[in-house]
């Protein structure tokens, strides 16, 4: 199999993962009439017959839905209007002459579309990844591919459910945008935390907002320290665990890596020694009030104006009530 | 969109976000999207309608209702992972929406487009109504 552009062969793959075989990759195809009894070219723009590149992807369950896709890889500048304008005229074309089978269409271009393509993409009820919804209007290729991929799995599963609307302009423009807006956030998280916070099993990125969402009103059971990081035990089953310059939260798993170490304990805010034992009997017991994140050190605000600090090799608890020399632990 | 959005059914009985999408998670088929981006859940037939604030999502027009209220059909949830949210009041409303949800606002004579997080107080959106902070 031939692919023309790098875009085209990835849209490919992902198609076949999610649809099958139902997936298809046709190259200078010439659109035929269906119900034709002799294969009849259908003329809808200027010459007598219209050549396209075409990704079909279908669906096992509902056989008589098709999502035609429209690869448009163009590195430096943007999908024009005549690019969206072109597909309606595909997509239209196939369904005005379809018996059975109804289409829908989408388009993706990595490098973006510009913002006239709108329009045409909602008044014609096409699909756009990436999205036309503000200021990035460029993603990376593995973005795009990764929006493709939720935008067809999700199709797949929403035709379960009836889904003529999905046909009447704008629905399905609008379906493939609920779907694809929130990998702006996404990126721009990455760009902003890098790999510094990951959900535990999953491994999926997160963000200090999600942490705090997560921990708040949350109770601290137990502290341990071992040579891989600092492990917290919360309430509501969950974890903290700082690994390195990594943190690491969720649902709690249970397990513990590396062996029991000691590491450096400190309290108040000048930083006097104190045990591991020491901090867990002010810390434990109490909720999480708020959260910062400094770099490499983390800390969670606890009730009773408790201060629990991190960083990799040393933990320390201070409290901020005034007058701070009077109320030294 | 709203990121907490105020649910009734057609009886206008408030709906629990949670509890819906806790009910939907039984069926797997409704769950469209649960990944690193966010939850998308469809309840386009269970009877779920929002309550906006905002003008009617495709003519504009200000709602007959006096209260100033909208009821939109839902067709799915979306749970944003990363979205940061911003608080403004709308007309009458206090609504929290997501930094980068995008709002037509009355520009002269023509319409033009803002991000949540870039609206201003004194904008007028195309329902006709305020922000006011």
């Amino acid at each position: 199999m031939t692919f023309k552009n790098e875009l085209e062969r990835r849209t490919f793959e992902i198609a076949q993962r999610v649809s099958g075989q139902v997936a298809l990759i046709e190259h200078n195809k010439t659109l035929r009439i269906e119900t034709a009894d002799s294969p009849e070219v259908a003329s809808f723009v200027g010459p007598p017959k219209k050549e396209v590149d075409v990704i079909t992807a279908g669906f096992d369950q509902n056989p008589d839905v098709k999502i035609l896709i429209s690869c448009k890889e163009y590195r430096q500048s943007k999908a024009e209007p005549a690019d969206v304008q072109e597909w309606a005229a595909v997509v239209r074309t196939m369904n005005q002459y379809a018996t059975a089978t109804r289409y829908l269409g989408l388009i993706i271009s990595p490098s973006g579309f510009t913002s006239g393509c709108e329009p045409w993409a909602t008044s014609y009820n096409l699909g756009v990844i990436p999205p036309l919804k503000g200021k990035q209007l460029k993603f990376p290729a593995d973005t795009c591919d990764q929006m493709f991929e939720r935008v067809l799995t999700a199709l797949k599963k929403r035709l379960h459910f009836p889904h003529a609307a999905l046909f009447e302009a704008p629905q399905f423009y609008e379906f493939v945008y609920h779907l694809t807006e929130a990998f702006e956030g996404r990126d721009q998280s990455a760009k902003e935390f890098g790999e510094r916070y990951r959900v535990l099993g999953k491994g999926w990125l997160s963000s200090f907002s999600e942490l705090v969402k997560t921990f708040k009103d949350q109770t601290i059971q137990n502290i341990e320290t071992t040579t891989v990081g600092v492990y917290l035990s919360f309430s509501g089953g969950l974890t903290f665990r700082m690994i390195g310059q990594q943190i690491q939260f969720g649902a709690d798993d249970g397990r513990v890596e590396g062996h029991s170490v000691g590491i450096a304990c400190e309290k108040n805010f000048h930083g006097e020694p104190c045990s591991l034992e020491f901090i867990k009997k002010l810390v434990v017991g109490h909720k999480v009030t708020s959260a910062g994140d400094w770099g490499v050190r983390f800390e969670f605000g606890l009730t009773d104006d408790l201060m629990l600090a991190m960083e990799p090799d040393r933990i320390q608890v201070y409290r901020t009530r005034n007058p701070i020399d009077q109320n030294l632990l | 969109m709203s990121e907490k959005p105020i649910l009734i059914n057609s009886k206008t009985e408030r709906v629990d976000v949670e509890a819906l999408i806790d009910r939907c998670r039984s069926d797997p088929n409704r769950i469209l999207a649960d990944d690193e981006v966010g939850l998308v859940v469809y309840v386009g037939d269970l009877d779920i309608y929002s309550v906006s604030a905002l003008g009617h999502p495709a003519t504009g027009n200000p709602s007959p209702d006096p209260s100033g209220h909208w009821a939109q059909k839902v067709n799915e949830i979306s749970v944003i992972r990363f979205g940061e949210s911003v608080r403004r009041q709308i007309g009458s409303v206090v609504k929290t929406l997501s930094a980068d949800s995008v709002l037509l606002i009355r520009d002269g004579d023509s319409l033009r487009k803002v991000r949540a997080a870039d609206l201003k107080p004194g904008m007028i959106l195309r329902s006709g109504e305020k922000v006011y902070w």
